[in-house]
């Protein structure tokens, strides 16, 4: 019987994505040295739209939607729904912060210095909240009774690198159409073989699970899985997540390895598309491990 | 305006205490309430003795007033228990009461997100007027035992009938049962009549009778004395509670984007971006 469809399968992957992408962001910058913020304040414009839809989603998927308040006037700490619906309000208040912060920097009477170090912290905590959201994703399905969902330790690492790759590609998606490759070249280069390389860490942590799935020898485990490879949900599985999401990306990427990102049209084209495939295979993804589940 | 290392560990110290404090007040929270009369109370089926009249199903229909339109041997969103009927090797029908089985370490307390599914001393109720309707008991619960309908519509168990139990009385089910194949009494006392039952089954030619629910998720507020081995009845055999590995799940789901920073460290460390281009914070302010 399904419980779960798919709202919830939208609100994980928008949630996942939006903090994916501000973690991309923050370490792009971080590692970079850069130190104007504008690719995480691109990565917010980003988040916050897409937490706030997740947020609707998940709210249409309950039978009582104008009772979501009952959610916060306490925390069930064991409850990953819980603890996750105020993740994501702490992650979009932070994020929100940010940008207002950022904005009024000019009109805000505090000391620069001051204002510096404040926006620091909130950078930081957001990188925090946003490692835990893209982590609640998984074990939101994790802390359950599903065989498919509940019988490894890998449904959250497995969401957590989707959450990564669908995030950077994300930023890169924006980066390519909005022309912001321009005067961020290198950084978007970088990020497009960090994303090569998140993909194949994926595709190894699927085969981990799946792998573990079968050797779990919990009743219904194996045959969940097998739901996915051969059975109903198999087109889905293969052409959405193996060769979309994975795949045919990790191939475009490759062919533009070392290429400069405004060297040739086709380098942004194809930086487009592969990451086109990512993000959706990112839903994907979630759809079939969601009603895999389930069935 | 760049992070300095030191702001960094500043706010990880400060996050990690927060979270560390938090995770504390936690896994507190599922243990079972003290028993509501002082010692605590239990329902024990006996399978050997079922006749599968429903008569169960009947009492409890009639104190809830519920519908009758129900699939035999299903639970539902208004069928709170429900006989089972399963045929042995020997083509023997053999029954089981399905019901909300309040557990100790009960899924459904340790998931609900607005803590409308709880423990009242050691029974399980979800309180209607504060469910939302999220389905999460649902995918957590062993048992399979809530249930929605279509919305508006909040998860229905069982409850036990705990209004009957605080004023004195029992259980509907067991209230109805014609020949005592469900009692209700002191669990401990339960517990010493079902062991014995089990032994002399044994002796029957039931070799692989036993009770279930005795230690099963800490213990159960419903037990069973089974004919056959639990699985047989599609019961789990080591049920789990649905947060049991949370916290590890939790860590595990950090821990890779910890390791999936390794790739930004090394591909951005040598990053030679031009970056003169970049608008900086100070350029940004007047």
């Amino acid at each position: 019987m399904i419980t779960w469809g798919f709202p919830v399968c939208i609100d994980l992957w928008l949630a996942g994505m939006a903090a994916g992408a501000y973690l991309a962001a923050f370490l792009a910058e971080r590692f970079g040295k850069h130190t104007d913020h504008r690719l995480l304040h691109t990565a917010l414009y980003i988040g916050i739209p897409s937490a706030m839809v997740g947020v609707i989603f998940l709210l249409a998927d309950l039978s009582h939607p104008l009772r979501f308040w009952h959610l916060f006037v306490s925390v069930n700490f064991t409850s990953p729904m819980s603890v996750g619906s105020w993740l994501l309000v702490l992650w979009t208040t932070i994020s929100m912060l940010i940008i207002f912060l950022w904005h009024m920097r000019n009109r805000i009477p505090i000391k620069q210095v001051i204002l510096k170090r404040i926006m620091n912290y909130l950078y930081t905590a957001g990188f925090f909240v946003s490692v835990l959201l893209m982590s609640y994703t998984g074990v939101l399905l994790a802390a359950s009774n599903q065989p498919l969902w509940a019988s490894t330790v890998l449904l959250p690492p497995l969401f957590v690198t989707s959450a990564i790759s669908t995030g950077a590609a994300v930023l890169i998606f924006v980066g390519m159409v909005s022309r912001m490759w321009k005067i961020y070249g290198e950084t978007f280069r970088r990020m497009v073989q960090v994303v090569a390389v998140v993909i194949v860490i994926e595709l190894v942590v699927l085969l981990v699970y799946f792998f573990w799935l079968s050797r779990s020898g919990i009743p219904g485990a194996y045959e969940s899985m097998r739901q996915l490879i051969t059975g109903e949900l198999a087109a889905p599985f293969w052409l959405g997540v193996v060769l979309m999401a994975i795949l045919l990306p990790f191939a475009l990427y490759i062919a533009n390895w070392g290429k400069k990102v405004g060297e040739h049209r086709l380098v942004v084209a194809s930086s487009i598309a592969s990451s086109a495939c990512v993000i959706l295979g990112g839903l994907v993804l979630r759809a079939v491990i969601i009603f895999g589940g389930q069935i | 305006m760049g992070l300095t290392r030191k702001d960094f560990f500043l706010s990880s110290a400060g996050l990690c205490a927060a979270a560390g404090g938090l995770a504390r007040n936690d896994f507190v929270s599922t243990a079972l309430a003290k028993p509501l009369n002082g010692t605590r109370m239990a329902l024990l089926y006996d399978s050997s003795k079922c006749i599968g009249c429903r008569m169960c199903e009947e009492g409890c229909i009639k104190k809830n007033n519920q519908p009758r339109e129900r699939e035999l041997g299903q639970l539902s969103k208004t069928a709170w228990t429900a006989i089972k009927s399963t045929p042995n090797s020997k083509g023997k029908k053999l029954f089981l009461k399905q019901q909300c089985m309040h557990c100790t370490d009960a899924s459904c307390v340790a998931v609900c997100p607005t803590k409308a599914a709880a423990h009242h001393g050691e029974y399980v109720v979800i309180d209607q007027e504060w469910c939302i309707g999220c389905g999460y008991c649902e995918e957590a619960c062993p048992f399979g035992v809530p249930h929605r309908g279509e919305p508006p519509d909040t998860s229905q168990k069982c409850t036990f009938c705990i209004k009957d139990i605080e004023s004195g009385s029992i259980p509907a089910c067991a209230e109805a049962c014609p020949i005592g194949a469900t009692t209700f009494g002191v669990r401990s006392e339960l517990l010493t009549t079902a062991e014995n039952k089990v032994q002399n089954l044994a002796k029957l030619g039931w070799p692989k009778a036993q009770l279930y629910g005795v230690n099963e998720l800490s213990g159960l507020g419903v037990m069973y004395i089974l004919l056959e081995p639990p699985a047989f009845y599609g019961l789990p055999e080591q049920p789990r509670q649905a947060t049991k590995n949370v916290l590890t799940q939790w860590i595990t789901g950090s821990l890779t984007a910890a390791v999936l920073m390794l790739p930004f460290w090394f591909l951005y460390k040598h990053k030679s971006d031009k970056d003169k281009q970049l608008v900086k914070f100070k350029e940004g302010t007047k």
